[in-house]
């Protein structure tokens, strides 16, 4: 009964709000990107060695335009990323020189996290690079969500053999990411919680990247402050802007 | 006839730089068909002077001539053509080349003379049968007697037909009645073929058969007998 | 005792003491077997080196734009207009020739990354150059199907994909821009080179010119000739057919570092072989100085019934030339008979070191005996036992008579 209920609030839900995977997805990215955003972020890697904490201001449009400042510690405080479409540079305080990010540096890690410099570059368009399926509802960490499969196109240059994305219902936020390498074995995960306020908007405030291969190996990002949809003007994303000392 | 003839042979050796006079204003001349004996004790200087006479050494002084020729200033090479065509040498011992047998040490001569085969053979065999030892041709020197090893020697000396003969203590490493027995057979070899013979020797029984006897001291003729 | 006597007595004597003409000839034949074994060891290993390079890729011949060498930029291509293949196809003497696009670039699975050359090749063409086609394990060579790339083992490992897995390649176009995109491993070679099996990839000629919008150009003009010598006179014809935009490098030019090594390690089996003759000559010395203190009164004897010191120099000199030929020649059979069956099977030295993998040789190597090494030990080792016996001689021939005749 209680199952046939639920079958009949799902369908219910589905129906009415009349939403596609596809859909959900793009609400869910659209929610924690958003046109335009700038803010600030902390950013702590966690290792078995070592931990540590990089203070950051950015400034974004879409995932086309990024600019990445840094606050703190101060031995690295100034250093700055830009990005433009799929290029990427690096300013270094200290020598006061930028270098352009050759793809052979792309994987590596950007500032020692989980994340590679690649990460921040792609155009991650899931709804261009996946086939994207709508495979059931699950509880996860107490919301009660869909769960979303990606499977990349035949043709899409991803990494990923799958992804599993878990929507919450309620808000339609990302709740936790599963990437899957072709052999179906978990590679990594994400995990989106603590949905604060921001600029009138819900989203979740702490986003841990969990690395499943290598053990304790977290980088989290907790964002402090954030501004969606605000204008922002293009000369931030510039050489110059770049190499503007502070 | 004058086969080997010397003039005031001297010979000094340096002894430790210390000069001794080994042989000293020696005047001698063997004559075809002798049979001469030089004698002394030992450190009287025979062995010495049998070697200057054989062209195995030089002297220090003076002059000897063999055949009329002088070979006090001759070079080594032509010392050794001379030996290898005049002279034949029976030593104490370990005369004969051990790699070869009897019959190859007779020939051995012959070969560095380039005499042809058959004529070495010839005349190999000849020797072996004038010294009564052909049954030891094929024998090497390790498997004979020191008596038959003489006899061996004797017989490669004599084989090519030398001026004279030399022979330095022949008998000193036989028996008594061996020893008699290789002398007998130089005698012989003088008395029928008129081979000349010069030893030197202090061995009674060589001694008593020198037909001519030149006693040597102190590097000096002492006495020079002729029976 | 007829023929020759000098010949003759000197067979003699070195029958006298066997024991000891046993242990000069065992050294000449250990001396003889040394080098040659170890001329044939190093020769099969650098040609090993040198072929497995040429067959890995290198090729006899590269034509590439000038100044491609010095800065290997994508933007370096050479035009598919030309029709350079044609043309260098059409020489006398030229075998295959191979069009490749080639460029530095980075292929990722999800759990890991490296860099890596990319060789887009036509595999029609590609497999009469190369020999990669031969080294795949598994899966097979490219077919010119879609997205097909060929990766090696290792690689493979670190990306930990297998057969039938994707990777993701990407790369700069001429403009600088990065591009990715997607491959399929269809095959899994194993080269004899573990660094080349980490860092060079193959897909199909046209997947790389789509991905890096180069239409039909290309990097690299590999050439294969009929003759590895004839690389060198084919390069300046080459050269003057396509004109001074392209640069014509023979594999010499390519692998400077590997032809120096060559060399070098023919140089340094001179060395090795001057250490041998040099031992060899002082056991002669050694031996021959004994047999003529022992025979010391012998001499003295052969002096004084006329025997000339020329001819008894010459008898030593002998009797130590007949041990040295008789040495070479036991010890030349010898190591044919153990030589020619290793040559065809190959020596396999993986239980003695991983190294040589790591070198480019391979674990088995093939022994080539170079005609000019057996020839130069047949010369030489006799003429070394000759030497060796000069001084003794000259000791010999300086003995008086009389004094080596008394000597006890």
């Amino acid at each position: 009964m209680i199952l046939k209920l639920s079958f009949i609030i799902f369908f219910l839900n589905a129906s009415s709000l009349a939403q596609t995977a596809e859909e959900i997805i793009t609400k869910a990215e659209n929610a924690i990107k958003g046109k335009t955003a700038k803010g600030f972020v902390s950013m702590t890697v966690k290792t078995p060695d070592y931990e540590r904490t990089l203070k950051m201001e950015n400034w974004w449009i879409g995932n086309e335009k990024a600019l990445i400042v840094i606050k703190s510690p101060k031995k690295e405080a100034g250093n700055k990323t830009l990005k433009i479409g799929n290029e990427m540079w690096n300013y270094l305080r200290n020598t006061g020189t930028t270098i352009k990010i050759p793809p052979s540096m792309m994987l590596q890690s950007w500032n020692g996290s989980d994340f590679t410099n690649d990460d921040l570059v792609r155009e991650s368009n899931l709804n261009e690079d996946y086939f994207i399926r709508l495979i059931g509802s699950e509880a996860v960490e107490g919301n009660n969500c869909w769960k979303i499969e990606l499977t990349p196109k035949p043709d899409a240059p991803v990494v990923w053999g799958k992804l599993e994305y878990w929507v919450s219902k309620q808000e339609i936020l990302p709740v936790r990411v599963n990437y899957y390498d072709e052999n179906s074995k978990l590679v990594r995960h994400m995990l989106f919680s603590e949905n604060k306020k921001f600029s009138g908007r819900i989203i979740p405030s702490r986003w841990m990247m969990i690395n499943d291969l290598k053990k304790d190996h977290i980088t989290s990002f907790i964002l402090e402050d954030m501004a969606f949809d605000v204008v922002i003007s293009d000369n931030i994303f510039s050489f110059r802007e770049l190499e503007r000392g502070d | 006839m004058e086969i080997i003839r010397s003039e005031n042979l001297d010979k000094i050796y340096k002894d430790n730089w210390v000069p001794v006079q080994a042989l000293k204003n020696i005047n001698l001349t063997v004559k075809k068909g002798d049979y001469m004996v030089i004698a002394g004790p030992s450190g009287s200087g025979k062995t010495t002077l049998l070697n200057l006479l054989g062209a195995l050494d030089k002297p220090t002084s003076g002059k000897i001539f063999f055949e009329g020729a002088d070979i006090s200033k001759k070079t080594v090479k032509e010392l050794s053509g001379l030996r290898l065509n005049k002279l034949g040498f029976i030593f104490q011992a370990y005369n004969l080349i051990p790699v070869l047998s009897a019959i190859e040490n007779i020939e051995f001569s012959l070969m560095l003379l380039g005499k042809p085969e058959a004529l070495r053979r010839k005349l190999s065999l000849n020797a072996l049968r004038d010294l009564g030892i052909e049954e030891l041709a094929n024998k090497r020197p390790n498997e004979m007697s020191g008596g038959q090893q003489q006899r061996v020697a004797v017989a490669r000396a004599i084989v090519n037909d030398p001026s004279v003969v030399l022979a330095d203590e022949p008998t000193a490493n036989l028996d008594t009645a061996t020893g008699s027995n290789l002398l007998d057979l130089m005698d012989e070899m003088n008395r029928s073929k008129n081979i000349t013979f010069l030893f030197s020797s202090h061995d009674p029984q060589v001694i008593e058969r020198a037909r001519i006897l030149i006693r040597l001291r102190d590097g000096q003729i002492e006495s020079v007998q002729t029976k | 005792m007829t023929k020759n006597l000098l010949i003759n007595l000197a067979w003699r004597n070195i029958w006298r003491n066997k024991r000891r003409s046993a242990v000069v000839l065992s050294s000449i034949i250990v001396g003889v077997a040394a080098t040659i074994s170890m001329d044939g060891l190093t020769n099969g290993m650098t040609y090993q080196m040198l072929f497995n390079q040429i067959n890995l890729g290198t090729s006899h011949i590269q034509i590439h734009k000038t100044g491609y060498t010095d800065n290997r930029l994508v933007k370096n291509f050479i035009q598919g207009e030309l029709q350079l293949k044609a043309d260098i196809l059409r020489l006398p003497g030229v075998k295959a020739v191979s069009e490749r696009v080639v460029t530095f670039g980075l292929v990722s699975s999800a759990e890991s990354s490296a860099g890596i050359y990319v060789y887009g090749v036509d595999h029609k063409a590609e497999k009469r150059v190369s020999a990669i086609s031969g080294l795949i394990k598994e899966g097979n060579y490219l077919s010119g199907a879609e997205r097909e790339v060929v990766v090696g083992y290792e690689l493979a490992n670190k990306l930990n994909a297998g057969l039938g897995n994707k990777i993701i390649l990407m790369a700069n176009d001429p403009s600088g821009k990065i591009h990715s995109d997607v491959f399929r491993i269809s095959g899994l070679f194993e080269s004899f080179s573990s660094g080349f099996d980490k860092s060079y990839i193959f897909v199909n000629s046209d997947d790389l010119q789509n991905m890096l919008g180069l239409g039909n150009s290309y990097h690299e003009l590999a050439i294969i000739v009929a003759e590895p010598s004839l690389a060198e006179s084919l390069k300046s014809e080459i050269r003057s057919a396509v004109g001074s935009d392209f640069e014509v490098k023979t594999y010499r030019d390519i692998l400077p570092i590997l032809v120096m090594q060559i060399d070098l390690s023919r140089e340094s089996m001179w060395i090795v072989n001057m250490i041998i003759g040099i031992a060899l000559v002082f056991g002669i010395i050694n031996v021959m100085l004994m047999t003529v203190i022992e025979r010391i009164r012998e001499f003295g004897v052969l002096m004084a019934i006329g025997f000339s010191t020329g001819k008894l120099f010459s008898l030593i000199l002998l009797e130590a030339l007949i041990i040295g030929l008789s040495g070479t020649i036991i010890g030349l059979v010898i190591t044919g008979l153990i030589h020619i069956p290793f040559s065809y099977t190959g020596i396999d030295f993986s239980w003695f070191s991983e190294g040589l993998v790591s070198l480019g040789v391979g674990a088995v190597i093939y022994p080539v005996v170079s005609y000019q090494t057996v020839l130069l030990t047949i010369i030489m080792t006799p003429m070394i036992a000759v030497a060796g016996a000069i001084y003794p001689a000259i000791k010999a021939i300086r003995l008086q008579p009389v004094a080596a005749i008394r000597h006890y």
